[in-house]
């Protein structure tokens, strides 16, 4: 949760940025009416619309997605004029690969940074209620819930964090032009790796049983793709074409293809993914796709010691090869 | 639902292999000692789409083998470089969606050495055999 006072200068800034037609509009979260627990992609053009803007623990979607690919919201710039967006970590780490990819002109932007006090995973919250929630506030290390058949209850926030985001190394946002200042609370950390490196050591076929008792859930709906920041091929995606050449694609739920496009997902993504965690968020299953991302992370870090999205300037260790490698050493 | 017995494994093994690495007589002996195996032509492994790959293992292929020319030695300057490390990222996202990624691999061709394919498709019968593979 964002102090009053924070917020309020974050709110001025933009405002002034508004006035001044130094930005023609404004990417951050707003809160949803009837949506405890959630807070929306939205974009502030007028000051009075500025006013909307909120960070909080709920704030979990990934912004920098709309700026490139698929969704593209920068509306037509003036000359000398830019686009204000609000970025979390693991927001910027998607914001820098896709520069780096040219998706989108870091010229055009005017990026403020917060350092994320990790996400609260509402449907971890959720699952443990009797009721549905009718409001929700997060003083920092509690959370006061408010149920629909008038209970109330009081939890201790640390337990319902999105298991990534207590994982999660890179909470300050990288390369921006303003960095809020940092007054939210801390969250609890676990070292990413070696929970990863705990995970591998399970025997394949534990871990095997188990993703593949999750992926059979999927109903190829494309919520994790469409979702994605890395992902490239906006409307040419090849899950999108009606008539796939059979039998090659097909977009029935048998095993086969399901694994095949979750395949295709994540090969295209097996060096550039930052594993923001969109795809598992996305999920209407609840599929725990960050097992999948969270590998590929730990691949690429272990094995060609890159971590995607840390740089504006980097090329993806799949379009690179080392020349002690062709010399075989 | 889909489980996990929708995954078949049958005893095929196709080798998807460089124009350059395998061909002429070399080609034609390795035909004629392992009948059973599939040898898929390409016109470089770099040209090979590693989702063509997972799709076969998927489908119920049991071992797919890429053959590739010497690391300093590819015919179109470095495609064998890029297939080398798309493989090693494709067995990993094999593996983190529960498909045994040994049942895939690379190997490359060794000027001094003309055993290195033979000795690969044998240990992948070995592995298939392993993993109780019928006939
Ligand atoms: S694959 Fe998932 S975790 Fe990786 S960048 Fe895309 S949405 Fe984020
Ligand atoms: S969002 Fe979930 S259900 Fe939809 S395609 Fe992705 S994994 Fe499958």
């Amino acid at each position: 949760m964002m102090t009053e006072k924070t917020l309020a200068y974050f709110r001025k800034i933009v405002k002034e940025a508004i006035k001044s037609g130094k930005i023609a509009g404004f990417l951050g979260w707003r809160e949803v009416a009837d949506m405890p627990g959630k807070t929306r992609a939205f974009v502030a053009t007028t000051p009075e619309e500025v006013d909307l803007l909120v960070f909080n623990s709920f704030s979990r979607e990934n912004l920098s997605r709309l700026l490139g690919g698929k969704t593209f919201y920068i509306p037509e710039l003036k000359k000398g004029q830019k686009f204000g967006v609000m970025v979390k970590g693991c927001d910027s780490r998607n914001l820098l690969a896709n520069v780096a990819e040219n998706k989108v002109d870091r010229d055009n932007l005017w990026v403020i940074g917060v350092k994320c006090p990790g996400t609260i995973d509402i449907d971890l919250v959720r699952s443990g209620l009797d009721s549905d929630i009718k409001n929700i506030t997060d003083d920092g290390t509690t959370l006061h819930v408010e149920m629909l058949d008038g209970k109330k209850a009081d939890l201790v926030k640390s337990d319902y964090y999105d298991p990534r985001c207590l994982r999660c190394p890179y909470t300050s946002a990288l390369e921006v032009d303003e960095l809020l200042p940092d007054d939210m609370p801390k969250k609890p950390t676990k070292n990413w790796e070696k929970w990863m490196e705990s995970y591998l050591q399970k025997p394949f076929e534990e871990r095997r049983a188990y993703i593949i008792s999750q992926l059979s859930r999927c109903t190829m709906c494309f919520a994790c793709r469409d979702a994605c920041p890395g992902c490239y091929c906006n409307t040419n995606c090849i899950m999108d074409y009606p008539k796939l050449p059979e039998p090659y694609l097909q977009k029935g739920t048998s095993l086969a293809s399901i694994l095949t496009y979750h395949f295709i997902h994540y090969f295209h993504l097996s060096d550039r993914c930052t594993n923001c965690g969109e795809c598992a968020r996305a999920c209407p299953e609840s599929i725990p796709l960050n097992l999948i991302t969270e590998q590929l992370g730990y691949m690429t870090k272990t094995t060609w010691d890159f971590e995607p999205g840390t740089s504006d300037k980097a090329k993806t260790p799949l379009a690179l090869y080392k020349v002690e490698e062709v010399l075989g050493r | 639902m889909p489980s996990i017995e929708d995954l078949p494994i049958k005893r095929k093994i196709i080798v998807f292999h460089c124009e350059s690495a395998l061909k002429g007589k070399d080609l034609e002996n390795h035909k004629d000692k392992f009948p059973e195996v599939g040898f898929v032509k390409l016109s470089c492994t770099g040209r090979l789409n590693p989702v063509v790959a997972f799709k076969a293992l998927v489908e119920g292929v049991g071992a797919i083998i890429i053959y590739g020319c010497p690391l300093n030695d590819c015919h179109n300057f470095d495609g064998n470089m890029f297939a080398k490390r798309r493989v090693f990222a494709a067995q990993s996202v094999a593996e983190a969606l529960g498909v045994d990624p040994e049942r895939l691999s690379y190997v490359q061709k060794d000027p001094l050495d003309y055993g290195v394919l033979t000795r690969e498709i044998s240990a992948m019968k070995r592995k298939l055999d392993s993993m109780g593979v019928e006939a």
